[in-house]
């Protein structure tokens, strides 16, 4: 029998597991849906941009998809920062006009480098609404770099 | 360097193929537990209705491959999937009236809320027979997400006028909440409709 190195096996399984990792961690979406159902309602989110070695983030992308054919349409706003906003813009918005289909709304950045952003999730009128939004954390290279969420509120 | 022994490779062997499994037991149980979820309704208002839909004057050239992938969808185990599928239906898809019915009336009687109410909406989006009756029985649902779906779907005609009005009077603030929206936009001078 041919004989193969411990180690070549080890690295090799060790190799697959955080690949399949690392495929996962790329694929940042925040699923939720207003439960009450009020026009009112905001889903509130922090996201947090930082550095897992893939380099320091410069940016926030978001989009959103309404998973939920009504009249009422779902958007999101990210927002971070409070200073020199009509220089750098501290907030941006988007809306998915289409919840009938399987796209997002048109993608938004917002340049406020490492630290936390925060994620508004609205309807635009009273009714059952769910959604997706995807989001990531880019260095100003456009790698992809470390992002995580805490849900703050879900109305 | 170590050499490779016959137990060295077993084991590894045996590792892979046992995660393999716990991944595949999980993705199981997933799909069953969401099919578990199907059974548990507090009240289906629309559990005896029957659709009957027509063409409408528009209707699109039936598209087979659209057709096979809409229905394999709403048939899924997986609710999100139903949901899509009926979202898909609210809109001009080049499917024949007769799946399109089908599909609905299987999704009217789903145990899961947000298919239902989805189903609703879809219904009132085609041309078919007894919608408003189907829309008066979805008001007295016992959840919220379908009355909302009933009352999104009615129009300015006296008999919705009636039931927009009557949800005034609903316990849920979004219900009241959509309902006074809806005949405000309708009535745009009468003020607060009683």
């Amino acid at each position: 029998m041919k004989l193969i190195s411990v180690k070549t096996i080890i690295s090799l399984v060790a190799g697959s597991v955080i690949l399949t990792h690392s495929v996962f961690a790329l694929a940042h979406n925040q699923s939720g849906s207003f439960t009450t159902g009020l026009a009112a309602a905001v889903d509130f989110y922090t996201v947090s941009c930082t550095d897992d070695g893939n380099g320091a983030p410069s940016y926030l992308e978001a989009r959103v998809k309404d998973m939920t054919a009504n009249s009422s349409k779902v958007n999101i706003t990210i927002q971070k920062g409070t200073t020199n906003c009509n220089t750098n813009a501290c907030a941006r918005f988007s809306l998915d006009a289409t919840d009938n289909d399987a796209g997002y709304s048109p993608l938004i950045k917002l340049t406020q480098g490492a630290g936390t952003y925060n994620l508004y999730v609205s309807h635009t009128a009273a009714g059952t609404d769910s959604y997706d939004v995807e989001l990531h954390c880019k260095t100003a290279t456009n790698v992809h770099t470390g992002t995580s969420t805490t849900s703050r509120q879900q109305q | 360097m170590m050499k490779l022994q016959p137990k060295h490779l077993h084991r590894s062997l045996f590792m892979v193929l046992s995660l393999s499994i716990l991944g595949f037991t999980q993705f199981v149980y997933a799909e069953n537990n969401d099919a578990s979820n199907r059974s548990n309704v507090a009240f289906d208002s629309l559990a005896s209705v029957q659709v009957q839909c027509f063409s409408g004057e528009n209707e699109l050239l039936v598209d087979q491959v659209v057709t096979d992938e809409l229905t394999q969808q709403a048939a899924s185990k997986v609710a999100e999937e139903r949901v899509a599928a009926l979202s898909r239906l609210a809109t001009s898809v080049p499917i024949d009236v007769v799946v399109r019915q089908k599909i609905i009336q299987t999704a009217l009687q789903d145990a899961d809320p947000r298919v239902r109410g989805q189903a609703v909406y879809a219904l009132v989006q085609q041309n078919c027979a007894d919608s408003l009756l189907l829309l008066e029985q979805a008001l007295d649902d016992s959840e919220l997400s379908v009355r909302l779906m009933a009352l999104d779907g009615l129009m300015g005609d006296d008999r919705s006028v009636a039931l927009l009005k009557n949800a005034l009077k609903d316990d849920e603030q979004a219900v009241r909440e959509l309902a006074a929206v809806k005949l405000e936009s309708l009535f745009p001078t009468a003020g607060t409709v009683k």
